[in-house]
């Protein structure tokens, strides 16, 4: 899990100390692995740390000044008061859309993980290629297709109103379902992989212990599968929901004006409106609060120790 | 016999072509301590795996008490498992191991505390209740297992190479720990192994199987003393096994030739009358003698010259060769009574005749 917060890769385990005194030989070379990590952690303070403290210095500007006249630095915390007051239904919106897709993801992708992992055989690595073979094009070119799929004279729109499941002057493009649909398709590898990884070590054997000690199916997969699929679950939703939480692509492709996600709204006012500010306070604020859902989430939901 | 016997009755289980359990009928009477045992693949595990119900019979029929559980799913049979792997749950303490059937089969808190204690304390693991499965050791992890399938009270407990994982030592202290924890609960016992000695140290009854069939059934002592065929021989501890032709029946006795020696064994401990067979003698039934003539009267004999002498503190192993090759494994007693023979002396091997069995070869 730590591997996912960029400034955790600061704390590896070689650079504890050997209580042993070493032989002189050792001791000399104490310093590699500093050595080893330094172009990682430069890499981090140069594009990680240093932008961070821009963007946060940013969110704090003089709101009046412009990229014309130039901005000042002035503790400006109304930043975020009118960042609030002005996109709180895009910021909400965002995180309910967030919610939606790794819930969606966990539903789609559960069973598709369990049946590679325990049922695969040796259509297991074929099955694998075939999750991360949308990888190999690129994501706004996928996205695009999904726009196809679902334009209003699509095959998909066709279908659904024959079928008498769409009005005739539905359409799929520019809804929620169409920006959910979207996040859930580009997000599901990043559930599926982990959960994979977790299910793939999971010993068969304990299942049968399970029905032994009078467990149906049901109650194994509740009392033993899930809690040892843990692990792969929180790390699963984690890269959905973080990610989903930010875009902007699908929402901006395949939504309207009344499914804006805060990921547009923060490029827009960045690169459109040039809002330094309370583009800055937003991305700050997004930042922030996955930084505090992902915290207490961690640590309810992974307290169980999992050998 | 009461009428809790676990029945099964022509069993077959077959896995593709491969015939693992091939008709199979056993009664394993209730409250007894019963081993099935044979080499790896005899299919003595399938047929404990079906017994369990994690699999299901191709053909045949399996009661417990007279009721038909041939097809009845794992969870819903009163008959529950040590798994060889141990299968402990990895994240749950001792304690909630223990009582995982338990909870299920809606015991109160209390009565689930009280009998996962009692338990713990039976297998000698009352202050482990806390721990983690990965923190014990094989014989801990071991004795979780077990407390873990005996605290439901099965009619019937499975045990599957329940020891297999152990070393020696700990092995031989668990096998008199089983025993003792079986006359304890009164429960059934079926104990798969591969380990003859535990097998004859620990059960009432041993089957011995081989390729899905039941080689023969008895008391540990009985068919060690008088094997049913050449293969339980030799399985179940060692045999010194002679070709030999049967040339007649007398008074009560089969005679034989063996390479020119002729040699009579009881009819009673004859498996078969005619014919080509194998006289069988164990190596401590077996005694030296300096020549023919210091063999005292009524004993069989052969002459042979001693190829090996093995010193293993309870008795000296000697292989001795008889003059058609073969060559006999003599076990003598350490009692410091006989002086040793060595490698190279001309000796008498003798046995009595009470001692010998004749089987099929």
């Amino acid at each position: 899990m730590a591997a996912l917060l960029p400034t955790a890769s600061g704390t590896p385990a070689a650079a504890t100390e050997i209580p042993v005194e070493p032989p002189a030989g050792m001791r000399r070379r104490r310093w590699i692995p500093y050595a080893l990590l330094a172009p990682g952690l430069l890499w981090l303070a140069v594009f990680f740390v240093y932008p961070v403290f821009q963007l946060v210095m940013a969110s704090l500007w003089d709101p009046s000044g412009s990229v014309e006249t130039g901005y000042t630095f002035a503790w400006a915390f109304s930043n975020y008061a009118d960042a609030w007051e002005m996109f709180h239904v895009q910021f909400l919106r965002s995180l309910w859309y967030a919610l939606i897709t790794t819930v969606v993801c966990v539903a789609l992708g559960y069973p598709l993980a369990y049946a590679i992992a325990i049922k695969g055989g040796r259509w297991k690595n074929l099955m694998l290629v075939g999750v991360i073979a949308p990888f190999f094009t690129s994501y706004l070119v996928r996205t695009y297709s999904w726009k196809a799929i679902l334009s209003d004279s699509g095959p998909v729109v066709d279908f659904l109103k024959w079928a008498h499941l769409l009005a005739p002057d539905g359409r799929l493009l520019a809804t929620e379902f169409a920006v959910i649909a979207g996040l859930v398709y580009n997000f599901l590898p990043f559930m599926v992989l982990p959960l994979y990884a977790s299910l793939d070590k999971l010993d068969v054997r304990l299942l049968e212990a399970a029905r032994d000690l009078y467990h149906g199916p049901v109650r194994s997969f509740f009392r033993v599968t899930l809690p040892l699929s843990m692990p792969g679950l929180i790390a699963g939703t984690l890269l959905t929901f973080i990610p989903a939480a930010g875009d902007y692509v699908n929402a901006q492709l395949l939504g309207g004006p009344n499914t804006q996600m805060i990921g547009s709204v923060i490029q827009s006012r960045f690169l459109v409106v040039n809002d330094y500010p309370i583009a800055s306070a937003l991305s700050v604020m997004l930042m922030v609060t996955i930084l505090v859902l992902v915290t207490v989430y961690v640590s309810t939901a992974g307290t169980e120790e999992v050998v | 016999m009461t009428d809790q016997d676990l029945c099964i009755e022509n069993v077959t289980k077959t896995f593709g072509g491969f015939t693992a359990v091939d008709d199979l009928t056993l009664t394993i009477p209730d409250g007894s301590f019963f081993a099935l045992l044979g080499a790896s693949g005899c299919g003595k595990t399938t047929t404990l795996r079906m017994v369990a119900g994690l699999e299901e019979p191709t053909a045949g029929r399996i009661t417990l008490g007279g009721l038909d559980i041939t097809r009845m799913r794992p969870y819903k049979r009163p008959v529950n498992t040590v798994f060889q792997s141990y299968a402990l749950f990895p994240h749950m303490n001792v304690a909630d191991n223990v009582a995982f059937g338990l909870r299920r089969k809606g015991e109160n808190r209390a009565d689930t505390r009280r009998k996962v204690a009692e338990m713990l304390d039976l297998v000698q693991l009352g202050q482990y209740g806390t721990r983690r499965p990965a923190q014990l050791s094989g014989g801990q992890q071991q004795r979780v297992a077990l407390a873990r399938a005996l605290v439901n009270q099965p009619e019937v407990l499975l045990l599957d190479e329940p020891l297999g994982a152990l070393d020696l030592k700990l092995r031989r202290q668990m096998q008199i720990e089983l025993k003792r924890i079986q006359t304890e609960v009164g429960i059934t016992f079926v104990h798969v192994t591969h380990d003859q000695e535990e097998a004859m140290t620990m059960a009432d009854t041993v089957a011995v199987m081989q390729a899905g069939r039941i080689e023969q059934l008895g008391a540990p002592a009985e068919m060690y003393e008088f094997p049913a065929s050449a293969f339980v021989a030799n399985f179940l501890g060692q045999s010194n096994l002679i070709k030999a032709e049967v040339t007649g029946q007398a008074d009560g006795h089969v005679t034989v030739d063996a390479h020119g020696n002729r040699l009579a064994v009881p009819s009673a401990r004859c498996r078969v009358t005619s014919g080509t067979a194998l006289l069988g003698v164990r190596p401590e039934k077996l005694h030296l003698a300096d020549g023919l003539a210091a063999v005292p009267s009524g004993h069989a004999a052969v002459q042979g010259v001693v190829t090996d002498a093995s010193f293993t503190g309870v008795s000296t192993q000697y292989l001795v060769r008889a003059p058609w090759g073969s060559e006999l494994t003599v076990f003598v007693p350490n009692s410091g009574i006989a002086h040793p023979a060595l490698p190279g002396a001309e000796v008498a091997v003798h046995w009595s005749p009470a001692h010998s069995f004749l089987v099929g070869s």
